[in-house]
Parts: C-alpha cells; sequence; structure tokens
C-alpha cells in the first residue's frame, strides 16, 4: 500500500479539519477559523493553505463544493469547502492520538497550572 | 509586502497549484491587507508571507493536482449514506499506457498458458492414487470428507463411547498420513474402511459398505445400520 501523503497529519492539516467541523468554509475564512481555535498562534498564510488544501482533497478528506448549487446562499466568487466523513474520522483519530500524549504528559507532571 | 511581489514569488510554485490557486492565493492576501492595516500588522503580514513560502513549498511539489471531483451540490449530506459522484476528467500519468500494454500482455500470456496445461486436478485423476475417487453417482467425492463422515457415524452412534472414541482417532490419524488417499474407488474405500476399524474393535459387526445399485443396505444382524451418503452406511453393533 502506498503511504499517503498526509501520514503523518501535519498540524496545518489537521487544523484544516477542525476548522471545518461546524460548516463549511472558504480559504479565507478557514485562515481565520484556524487563527482563532489556535489562539493566534498558527496563521495560515496561502501557499501552506492551498497546498494543505489541495492534499486534503485528494486524500478525499475535504470536498469542494460545487458552486453551482445554493448558489445564493454563497459567494460564487470564493471556493467553499467541506469536512468529508473520512475527514471527520481522521480527525477523532489524530485528536485521540493528542488526548494519549496529553494524559502521559499529565502523568509525567510536565504540565502545570491550566493545562491540567 | 506588496501583491505584486507575492505574485512573483508564487512563480517557484508548480504551475498546477498556480493555475488551481493563484487567484485564491491573492484574494486571501488582499483580504488580509484590507483586514490588518497598522506598521506592525503589515511587518507581521510580510514575515507571515515569506515563512509561508518557504514552509509551503515541499507540499505543494508532493501533490499530483488530479482533477478532484466537487461534491454535487450545496444539499446537506449525512455521515454513512452512500452518495454517487461524478469523476471528472484525470490526465493520464507518465507510462501508464506502456505499464497497462505491459500488464495486458503479461495477462494473456498467463491465461494462454494456464489454458495450454491441464490442470494439476485433473492430471491426478487420469494418473492413479489421488484424494478424490470415483462414487457413483456423483462423479468425485474427496475421501477425506467420507473418512470424517464415518467417523462422526461411530462417535455419535456407537454405544460404546470409549471405543468408539478409540476407533474415530485412528481413522484421523490415518486420514491424516495418506492412508486413505491410495484408493481410487469408493468401494475400496469402504473395505479399507471396514478393515481398519475391525482391526481396532476386534469385532467384525462394524462395516461400511458402498453399493452402487439399490438394495443399499443389508440385512441387520444384531447390527444398526446407518446411511451416511446415498451409496455409503456403517453397520454399528447394537445391544
Amino acid at each position: 500500500m502506498p503511504k499517503r501523503k498526509l501520514d503523518p497529519l501535519p498540524s496545518a492539516a489537521f487544523q484544516i479539519l477542525l476548522s471545518l467541523a461546524d460548516e463549511d468554509l472558504h480559504g479565507y475564512a478557514i485562515m481565520r477559523q484556524v487563527e482563532q481555535q489556535t489562539n493566534g498562534r498558527m496563521r495560515l498564510g496561502p501557499g501552506t493553505l492551498y497546498s494543505s488544501i489541495q492534499a486534503l482533497l485528494e486524500e478525499g478528506l475535504i470536498e469542494e463544493l460545487d458552486r453551482s448549487g445554493g448558489a445564493a446562499a454563497t459567494d460564487e466568487r470564493r471556493r467553499y469547502y467541506r469536512l468529508a466523513s473520512a475527514g471527520r474520522k481522521l480527525a477523532r483519530s489524530e485528536a485521540e492520538r493528542l488526548a494519549d500524549l496529553l494524559r502521559v504528559a499529565r502523568a509525567k507532571k510536565i504540565l502545570r497550572g491550566d493545562y491540567v | 509586502m506588496s501583491e505584486k511581489i507575492y505574485v512573483y514569488l508564487l512563480r517557484i510554485f508548480p504551475s498546477a497549484f498556480r493555475r488551481h490557486y493563484e487567484e485564491e492565493a491573492l484574494r486571501l492576501i488582499r483580504d488580509r491587507l484590507n483586514d490588518e492595516k497598522g506598521f506592525l500588522l503589515r511587518i507581521r503580514l510580510s514575515f507571515d508571507l515569506i515563512r509561508d513560502i518557504v514552509g509551503a513549498l515541499p507540499q505543494a511539489y508532493r501533490n499530483s493536482y488530479a482533477e478532484v471531483a466537487a461534491a454535487a451540490s450545496l444539499t446537506p449530506q449525512f455521515d454513512g449514506v452512500p452518495s454517487f459522484r461524478i469523476l471528472q476528467k484525470e490526465p493520464l500519468r507518465r507510462g501508464a499506457i506502456p505499464t497497462a500494454g505491459v500488464l495486458s500482455v503479461t495477462a494473456l500470456a498467463t491465461f494462454a498458458f494456464v489454458m495450454g496445461h491441464p490442470t494439476p486436478y485433473r492430471t491426478a485423476v487420469q494418473s492413479g492414487p489421488m484424494s478424490p475417487i470415483e462414487y457413483e453417482g456423483s462423479g468425485l467425492i474427496d475421501s477425506h470428507q467420507i473418512v470424517e463422515l464415518v467417523r462422526t457415524t461411530i462417535l455419535q452412534h456407537s454405544d460404546d463411547k470409549r471405543l468408539s472414541k478409540q476407533i474415530a482417532d485412528t481413522l484421523a490419524q490415518e486420514d491424516r498420513l495418506g492412508d486413505f488417499q491410495r484408493v481410487q474407488t469408493a468401494e475400496e474405500l469402504a473395505s479399507l474402511l471396514t478393515k481398519r476399524v475391525r482391526q481396532v474393535s476386534h469385532d467384525s459387526r462394524y462395516q461400511v459398505f458402498y453399493s452402487a445399485t439399490p438394495p443399499y443396505l443389508v440385512e441387520a444382524h444384531g447390527r444398526s445400520i446407518y446411511r451416511i451418503t446415498e451409496h455409503l452406511s456403517v453397520a454399528l453393533p447394537s445391544l
């Protein structure tokens, strides 16, 4: 089996999956959502954003919405993206992996203060 | 960093990336320029873009940029519900046609080779000892299946449980050693099974019958007869 391009899942790709968990977004909205959910620590530039989006599309983890449908509700100049079911599963799996890491870090008393 | 400079820098990205996303990328920069005004924010934007170009290049060159099917519409979708999509045209990879040609020739050659040679099964039938044996009305049947049927019948119906287990174990062991695969007909197999069972039990009332034509059963002189197939029966001593 060929190695997947997103294995391991890069942080940018994971953040994009998370940003699409609640609603369909266009590129700029994804960038802003990622900035918000990381408390400003990650601001995706256009290169990182769209190369990650392309990789996620190729892996079937997100879908680009057809702009011909529902045009009234959509800004036609922009491409909108939606989280696919495979992407949701992968995001859940990655979150669980990170949760396991967090448990270990807590057990080792590496985290303090608000994180604990 | 002005939009013009970024357009120039985008040239180091793959042409497919520019074809797909250049317009979107520039729109994103325009949006940020509109939203992030002020000296410090503009400096931050410039650093972000420089860092972005350097960091994004490897991923940009790893992508294949094959057309990915867009979702059919903006209508809601539900997880687990199958849906049909139309795959858009995707250019053939370099080398795809030669690879397909080689695979096709290999498949044809394999098919011709297989068709031109008898299968191992047919060879075994024609050349002698083998596992499948000639069986009236059914063509060929595996001797192992018959042995298993006889063992099961003896285990289930014999009154002497200890002896029946001993007989069944012996038959299973000899079956594993291939003793029953040397026979070629069901009649020979029935005789051999009878011989083995009697050797273990020291009781001549045990018998495995084979009969190609009716009547299939022999008279039961103090024995119970159990038919295990249309032509095969097992006689066990009855109390």
